[in-house]
């Protein structure tokens, strides 16, 4: 049978043709069965005529005999796809030179468990079992391995296969570690395309493509056939290399369940209960029962949460709580150039699927999930109170400092008009700005770049404000900071004449608590407020008013508008209850404390990086030194240093850095370290995750793929057949010629039949 | 039926299949005799007498005493026995003759030449001759001598109804006992397929020119032997020889034609040297139109003749 191999691609069909030969003897011999017999009288004449015919009517059968058998092993050897053997090949001037290119499929999804092994480890023998057969044949073989992980760089760059190097490549290769990132199949194959091009020797090219055949790799997330989709990548290389192969080396297990993502709802502020919402998807066909979750932060003890059960191809979500904690009283005695920068707790929540017998996963790399959580330790707000007093009651920002309760994370302080000249605004993350109409012109434009960056700012002014004085500071013709103008204080005293607020975004996150009927805020009276005015049209666009009076022009209680990353919000009274019930209604601190979350909801708290991406971070010279180092999962640190900004943003200063590291190779947490000039660390963690695609591990229905799919050229072969073929590696097939000769056989059998027939 | 009245005579099938026979060969002959004016056999069966000189112990009575008073010499005058021609049908049943006896093939060479054979009978008998019917195939197998009676007809009917083709052929011998027993001199009609080596025909039909019988013959053969129409593999078994050959027809066409065409150039030879008049029947053809065709050809010769 090699020795059939070695020219053939379906030898069986060789056979089936050579038993096929016989076929026409077999129906000349059934046809000499089937006669008449005829009483015959005048048989001299017949014997007579038979005598002399005989000799030419056997001639003339044998001739059409053999060319219908000849037909018929024509035919089997066309349906063997014969072609020139490379020895052959070469004889005839072709090279006996192989390029090969592999492309390894090393993604995560090759970590599928079979028995002990990994899918990826079988992958990894069968391209062994190529570089020895490789090896031992008569070609000359050269090498160039891609993996899929990374696209742009070989492994292996165009070495011979020998039986010397053999060895040593086999090493190489048994080190390959299995990567947990995507496949990036496109990038390969257009590296490899070029490559080929790239190479224009006389060699012969053979692509492999060892692939395990997930759908995801292959017929895209939607359903877009994009040009350049993998498969349409394929199809073209296979057109400039008729020997491309596609291998499939994947594991038919589906069943896996993924950990797609945890959200955080809350913010991530020590001393409050944060909710993580863990969701898990079942990529398998069947349900998933039970499933079992871990939840852990840092060493802590761990919490188990359930999903009773999860659909085939759904997902199911399991909420855990967690209140983050640290030493409040050490904290608070730290300068405020120190709280600044350690502001945040690193946590690592680490959430698992508890592997259990009935759980059928067979990927585990992404049944488990990282977070880094940078936990504030307390949000800073910054009160400044434009009308302080003596007696604690009386002063203008009484009742709002009641809203920096312990357990709610938030950590208050107050200031005078004074000092809010002075202060560090990058401390807090939110400022009240109580009764207070006048700020430097310095002060304005660092409040502006403040809230620029992310701060929130709530104004409230009242009856110390002077309307002029606060247009021009800080709503200078809708320019500045206010999102309204105020005109003059309206209402009075007769109670027949107080108004109500109405709440207009009944979805505005602040007035959550609002909506509760029996504490309605509609029912909070309001005896003065600031008429107000937006100036221009195309400002109003971009001004939203959530609550409204219920006074006759419908005024204004409150305006919002974006600046940059942050919010202003521009009350029409003050915060104290000199002119509204409000600060003393139930709803006061519940809507403030909504409000806190709602200006600072912008800056999420939580890292959640994927493998594969590159990890890049601002690092201040003023603060930290240049070198940065990065700690892997594995506790191996990787140093890099920063480099200036190309472009400068606006207003940052020239000592703003940048520093880059590689792209992430593992899942776990990354610790990286930004040295401090007075030689202290600031750690900032980092969690990176696999793309919870990958856990997709349906394969493709090729029965299903359209025609070509792959391309007209493109083979494919399981791993078993791979090995058969690969000592042929080169084809030079001839069947077009072998069908020209059948179809010429075929004309003249019938051209001769014809003849003979009418000669007779 | 009672068993007592039955007997092989008056077998009812027997005498519905010489019935139609019978109107067989009646529906030939009067076919060919309302299209002519004249009997085709009208004159050449009359005899002519002979004077002899007298010898003693001859019949005083058949003295022709004109011619004495004329030359003072005794002669006697010759009459013929009967003054009707005596006509001999042989007919070959051997088993050559078998061949188309298929159903739905038509008429068997046999039933063609049986056929023939009642048509001269009935026609002879009808001009008062005598006619005879001999049926050979190896040897003799029926000899009816001739005879005008009008039931010998029935008789030479029925003999013809009850015989089947059978044995080999072996012209030679049969003809040579047939040609010493038919002493008087009459006409002799072989209805036979020739199927025998010619050098051997050619003398057996000597045997009878040389007893001055006037001979023809009907040479039946069969439309297929003439044709050739066969087209798929056909195995062919000898009638009368033990062979077999399995044959493609097409194949041979040709070359089997030509053979036959030779044979029958070679009788048509030996018929012409002996001064024979030899009649090749077709069997896929209509006896009457044959046979017809061949009397009116005798007709215009025997004008021709006369008028020399």
């Amino acid at each position: 049978m090699s020795w059939l191999a070695s020219w053939l691609f379906n030898p069986v069909m060789f056979w089936v043709g050579l038993a096929a030969v016989l076929s026409p003897v077999i129906i000349h011999l059934l046809n000499r069965r089937r006669f008449r017999i005829v009483d015959w009288a005048a048989m001299d004449f017949l014997l007579d005529a038979d005598k002399k015919n005989r000799r030419r009517v056997r001639m003339e059968n044998l001739i059409l005999l053999l060319l219908r058998c000849l037909a018929v092993l024509l035919l089997g050897l066309l349906l063997a796809r014969p072609f020139l053997p490379s020895q052959l090949a070469g004889l005839l001037g072709q090279s006996q030179d192989f390029q090969r290119v592999v492309l390894l499929d090393d993604s995560l999804s090759q970590q599928v468990a079979i028995g002990n092994q990994t899918a990826f480890d079988l992958a990894r023998d069968r391209l062994k079992q190529l570089l020895q057969s490789l090896a031992s044949d008569d070609g000359n073989d050269w090498l160039t391995l891609y993996l899929t992980s990374q696209p742009d760089d070989p492994v292996i760059a165009n070495e011979p296969v020998t039986g010397d190097s053999l060895n040593s490549l086999i090493a190489r290769v048994d080190e390959l570690p299995c990567s947990q990132s995507v496949a990036a199949y496109d990038q390969a194959l257009l590296e490899i395309g070029g490559f080929v091009e790239d190479s224009r020797s006389t060699a012969n090219k053979v692509v492999y493509v060892f692939s395990d055949m997930r759908r995801r790799d292959w017929q895209g997330d939607s359903g877009e056939d994009q040009e350049n989709a993998p498969h349409r990548l394929l199809a073209s290389l296979a057109e400039t290399t008729p020997n491309t192969f596609l291998v499939d080396v994947g594991s038919p297990l589906e069943e896996n369940l993924t950990i797609t993502g945890i959200a955080v709802d809350d913010l991530l502020v020590a001393d409050t209960v944060v909710r993580f919402q863990v969701t898990v998807r079942n990529h398998g066909d069947t349900t998933a029962e039970d499933v079992q979750l871990r939840f852990r932060v840092d060493d802590g003890q761990p919490q188990t949460g359930v999903i009773a059960s999860i659909p085939p191809g759904e997902t199911g979500t399991v909420t855990f709580r967690h209140m983050f904690q640290f030493d409040r009283e050490a904290f608070a005695e730290l300068d405020v150039q120190d709280q600044l920068l350690g502001n945040t707790l690193n946590a690592r929540v680490r959430v698992d699927v508890v592997q259990q017998g009935a759980t059928r996963d067979f990927l585990l790399a992404d049944s488990e999930h990282f977070l880094a959580a940078r936990v504030l330790k307390g949000l800073p707000i910054l009160i400044v109170d434009g009308d302080p007093s003596p007696v604690e009651e009386r002063s203008e920002s009484y009742y709002l400092q009641g809203i920096g309760l312990s357990g709610t994370g938030l950590l208050v302080d107050t200031a005078t008009v004074g000092e809010l000249e002075t202060v560090s605004l990058g401390k807090y993350r939110v400022i009240f700005l109580c009764n207070v109409d006048e700020a430097s012109s310095d002060r304005v434009n660092a409040l502006r770049q403040w809230v620029s960056d992310g701060g929130g700012l709530v104004f409230f002014p009242g009856d110390r404000v002077r309307a002029s004085t606060f247009n021009q500071t800080f709503y200078r013709d809708g320019r500045g900071l206010s999102p309204l103008r105020l005109e003059s204080a309206e209402g009075d005293a007769t109670r027949g004449n107080w108004v109500f607020m109405e709440l207009q975004d009944a979805a505005h996150p602040a007035f959550r608590v609002a909506l509760d009927e029996d504490v309605g805020m509609g029912q909070v009276e309001v005896f003065s407020w600031w008429r107000t005015a937006i100036a221009d049209s195309e400002e109003a666009a971009r001004i939203a008013t959530p609550l409204r009076l219920s006074d006759p022009d419908g005024s204004p209680a409150m305006a919002e508008k974006t600046l940059g990353d942050g919010r202003v919000i521009t009350f029409a009274f003050p915060a104290d209850a000199d002119w509204t019930m409000w600060a003393a209604h139930p709803t006061y601190v519940c809507v403030m404390w909504d409000m806190v979350n709602y200006l600072v909801g912008n800056q999420s708290g939580a890292s959640r990086e994927s493998v594969g991406q590159t990890l890049t971070r601002l690092v201040d010279l003023t603060l930290h030194e240049q070198d940065v180092s990065l700690t892997d999962p594995g506790e191996e640190k990787i140093q890099s240093q920063a480099y200036p900004l190309d472009d400068t943003r606006e207003g940052a200063e020239s000592s703003l850095y940048q520093v880059e590291f590689p792209p992430l190779a593992l899942r776990g947490f990354w610790k990286m370290e930004l040295q401090r000039r007075d030689g202290q660390a600031d750690p900032v963690l980092y969690a990176a995750n696999v793309n919870p695609d990958e856990g997709d591990l349906r394969r493709i229905d090729v029965l299903s793929l359209p025609d070509a799919y792959f391309g007209e050229n493109t083979r494919l072969v399981s791993a078993d057949d791979l090995i058969l073929q690969n000592e042929t590696g080169t084809s030079n097939e001839i069947w077009p010629q072998l069908l020209l000769i059948l179809a010429g056989i075929l004309c003249l059998e019938q051209l001769l039949g014809w003849a003979f027939g009418r000669r007779r | 039926m009672s068993s007592d009245v039955s007997n092989d005579y008056l077998d009812p099938a027997v005498l519905d299949r010489v019935k139609r026979m019978d109107i067989r060969a009646r529906l030939v002959v009067e076919g060919f005799i309302t299209g002519q004016h004249r009997s085709p056999f009208n004159g050449f069966a009359v005899e002519f007498a002979a004077h002899r000189e007298y010898s003693p112990g001859d019949d005083l009575r058949h003295i022709d005493w004109k011619v004495w008073s004329k030359t003072d010499r005794l002669y006697i005058k010759e009459y013929e026995e009967e003054t009707n021609l005596k006509c001999t049908i042989l007919l070959d049943r051997s088993r050559s003759m078998k061949y188309g006896d298929r159903a739905g093939a038509g008429l068997s060479k046999f039933d063609y030449a049986a056929t023939t054979a009642a048509s001269l009978a009935y026609l002879m008998q009808q001009q008062q001759d005598a006619v005879g019917l001999v049926l050979f195939s190896e040897q003799i197998d029926l000899n009816l001598k001739p005879s005008s009676h009008p039931s010998h007809l029935k008789l030479m009917l029925h003999e013809l109804d009850q015989v089947q083709p059978d044995e080999g052929t072996d012209v030679g011998d049969v003809f040579q006992a047939l040609a010493a027993g038919i002493r008087q001199r009459g006409m002799v009609i072989l209805v036979s397929d020739l199927f025998a080596d010619t050098g051997q025909l050619a003398r057996s039909l000597q045997q009878f020119r040389l007893r001055r019988h006037e001979v023809i013959v009907f040479h039946v053969l069969h439309h297929d032997e003439l044709t050739f129409p066969f087209q798929e593999n056909t195995q062919f078994r000898g009638l009368e020889v033990d062979t077999r050959l399995l044959a493609e027809p097409r194949a041979l066409r040709e070359s089997y034609l030509e053979s036959v065409n030779r044979y029958l150039a070679e009788v048509r030879r030996i018929c012409a040297g002996l001064g024979i008049d030899h009649v090749l029947l077709d069997s896929g053809k209509r006896l009457d139109v044959s046979l017809a065709s061949y009397l009116a050809f005798r007709q215009k010769r025997r004008k021709v003749l006369l008028r020399r």
